[in-house]
């Protein structure tokens, strides 16, 4: 277990990057308290993002599952990226769980943040056309 | 599941980077990528909005996860999507990666920068 969050922790957004020659990065931005929170997933090899039923005793936390068969067959099936070297030992079975929503992120590392950082957001349209 | 092009104007650019921000209050998701565009015959930056996002996952791009999604790992255009009845299976694709994303419907969207 790394961290289970209060009652009052809202899902903000999700980012995730593609680009050239490297692996990807997945940021989840939560809201605890109010304040805005982003946790970044490094060398994210796969991703899966989905709704679950929500029911009152649902906990809101961020785990690793430890011996996860998923990460086994994640591993089996690495890119191949000439410019990156990559150290399967370093990967890790990420579970972040949010009131409804569930994301399993197979990535190296993460990193938490208080804050987040704004990309697409910046731009007055995004805003207008995703509230 | 067969996959179709949905946009067969529209290829990767060979600076294929993209990415995909998800709105949970909304339940929309914006991907922005550089594309080319065969109709004008020039690369543009372009933005799909999705809506009634169900899930996203992106998954390494190999045979075997094309297999999976019914479409071919070459995929020269850059959208693909299936007929399903309430739900469509959209995926797009950088380098290395396919981006399925569950949703309702797409749109693209102009005017739009990638930073």
């Amino acid at each position: 277990m790394i961290e289970t969050f209060p009652e009052n922790t809202v899902l903000d957004s999700t980012y995730t990057t593609f680009t050239q020659g490297v692996l990807p990065t997945t940021s989840i931005r939560v809201k605890i308290d109010h304040k805005p929170i982003e946790y970044a997933f490094y060398d994210v090899l796969d991703c899966n993002q989905q709704l679950l039923t929500y029911t009152s005793e649902s906990i809101s936390q961020l785990y690793i599952l430890q011996e996860s068969k998923e990460l086994s067959k994640v591993l089996e099936n690495i890119p191949d990226l000439p410019s990156q070297e990559i150290d399967l030992t370093e990967f890790k079975h990420y579970v972040l769980i949010i009131k409804d929503q569930r994301f399993d992120v197979f990535a190296a590392e993460h990193t938490k943040e208080n804050g987040f950082l704004e990309i697409y957001r910046e731009q007055t349209l995004v805003k207008k056309i995703t509230t | 599941m067969k996959m179709y092009p949905i946009y067969p104007h529209l290829t990767n650019s060979p600076m294929g980077d993209t990415g995909i921000e998800y709105y949970p209050e909304s339940h929309k998701a914006l991907a922005i990528a550089h594309l080319i565009d065969h109709n004008k015959h020039k690369s543009i930056t372009l933005g799909l909005l999705f809506e009634n996002v169900h899930s996203i996952k992106h998954k390494p791009k190999n045979q075997t996860t094309a297999d999976e999604l019914g479409c071919d790992i070459g995929l020269p255009h850059f959208l693909y999507a299936n007929d399903l009845a309430e739900y469509k299976i959209y995926v797009f694709h950088s380098e290395n990666f396919f981006i399925i994303v569950k949703a309702q419907k797409v749109e693209l969207i102009e005017g739009l920068t990638f930073a």
